[in-house]
């Protein structure tokens, strides 16, 4: 695998957007179509109201996940301090714009994605006696095949959501 | 014929690890629908992969059944009504799920599926006309949603039950109706977990925090009905004709 592309360098005609503490980058649930790339700063990710994540890195992606899977923003990323990050408005256009900037994207994608089975497989190693933590292997298996169902949620004859 | 009853798990994982841990002290394990939370940050397609294998783990230590609560809901069927298509997987382990009818220790045991529409009541209906003339007995419901003007659905503000259910309750008469749905009657001095309508008895343990559902034991051949919750114990005898709580003194 030849070496990653900097994405700084490969984004440095775009334009930027400062954020002040507190402010939202993108929020859980919106869908914005953006992809954001972080300049400096720092950046806390939620999700359902837990932190999950904070993004330092300068070049790390925000908005792609949701812009790949064609879906709403599935965490909320707020500056924890004064922070500068480049915005690609036409996200799937940018992630399309050169092989550099999506082998990029990919490269990125793929160790998140290495990292997060590796913490797994040695959660139901170390917890092979609880079996919603044994069955991660299983689970984890089962979803790498499928293609995303477009599930609909909810009864039209029940509609509160708290029963 | 003793079996644990346990209902709007909702995809609380320590929970659902309890039963894969009590499952092989029952001859039957009942769960009374709403497996999935459509309000976790858990997409429901993972979701629907992680209860099926947990009713995998289930049915490899003993007989289990699993009908479909409105939370379950994922498409619309070929009528235009939602249904809970993926739950049918679990047949391959052994699940009973909606639709199907099994007898278990001695008993019938009827699945009803979560009607969403005109096209599935109707269905139902026939499940149920089907299963009565086969006349097994004692005859045991699982239905997500209790009857109506029962204490098994006092939220602390309303009764909140299912009115076809208590229709057809009153036309059967089955045994035992092992239901959910309504989280709060239990934890209510007005509301009960047991409720017994004519001939039949109607049970909804609730639903409360921590590792440990709120479930209800019911022991056919001995006769008796167990609450546990972490509000305390109470016990009843099938026998009886009503039931008088005690928790609350």
């Amino acid at each position: 695998m030849p070496p990653v592309a900097d994405l700084l360098a490969l984004t440095s005609s775009l334009p930027v957007l400062d954020v002040d503490v507190g402010d939202p980058v993108v929020r859980e649930g919106e869908r914005t179509g953006a992809v954001f790339v972080l300049e400096r700063g720092l950046l806390h990710v939620t999700r359902g109201g837990v932190a999950i994540a904070e993004i330092s890195a300068p070049g790390a992606l925000v908005g792609e996940i949701a812009v790949l899977v064609g879906g709403d923003h599935s965490a909320t990323v707020t500056a924890a301090v004064p922070s500068r990050l480049r915005v690609a408005a036409d996200g799937a256009g940018f992630l399309r714009s050169s092989p550099d900037v999506t082998l990029h994207v990919a490269t990125e994608v793929a160790q998140r994605l290495q990292l997060l089975i590796a913490y797994l497989a040695d959660l139901q190693r170390q917890y092979a006696g609880a079996p919603g933590l044994a069955m991660v292997h299983d689970v984890l298996a089962k979803l790498t095949d499928r293609k995303g169902a477009a599930f609909e949620a909810g009864s039209d004859r029940e509609p509160d959501p708290l029963y | 014929m003793r079996l644990l009853l346990v209902s709007d798990l909702h995809y609380t994982l320590p929970q659902l690890d309890w039963v894969v841990g009590q499952a092989e002290g029952f001859d039957l394990v009942v769960l009374a629908g709403d497996h999935l939370d459509i309000a976790s940050t858990v997409p429901l397609d993972a979701q629907t992969v992680v209860i099926l294998r947990y009713l995998e783990l289930m049915a490899e230590r003993t007989a289990v059944v699993a009908s479909s609560g409105n939370h379950d809901l994922t498409e619309r069927d070929g009528h235009g009504e939602k249904a809970a298509p993926w739950l049918a997987a679990a047949r391959s382990v052994g699940v009973a799920v909606d639709g199907d009818s099994v007898e278990v220790g001695g008993a019938l045991v009827t699945v009803c599926p979560w009607w969403d529409g005109p096209v599935q009541r109707e269905a139902l209906e026939g499940q149920l006309a089907r299963d009565d003339e086969r006349g097994g007995r004692p005859w045991v419901w699982v239905y997500h949603w209790p009857p109506s003007e029962s204490p098994t659905t006092w939220t602390g503000r309303r009764f909140y039950g299912d009115a076809d259910l208590r229709d057809w309750i009153d036309a059967y008469r089955p045994d035992v109706v092992l239901a959910g749905h309504v989280h709060e009657p239990p934890f209510k001095p007005e509301g009960s977990w047991a409720d017994r309508i004519g001939d039949t008895w109607v049970f909804n343990a609730g639903r409360q925090i921590g590792g440990v559902p709120a479930h209800v034991v019911v022991d056919l051949t001995e006769g008796t009905a167990v609450w546990w919750s972490l509000l305390g114990d109470e016990q009843l005898s099938l026998a009886d004709a009503a039931f008088t709580r005690t928790v609350f003194d």
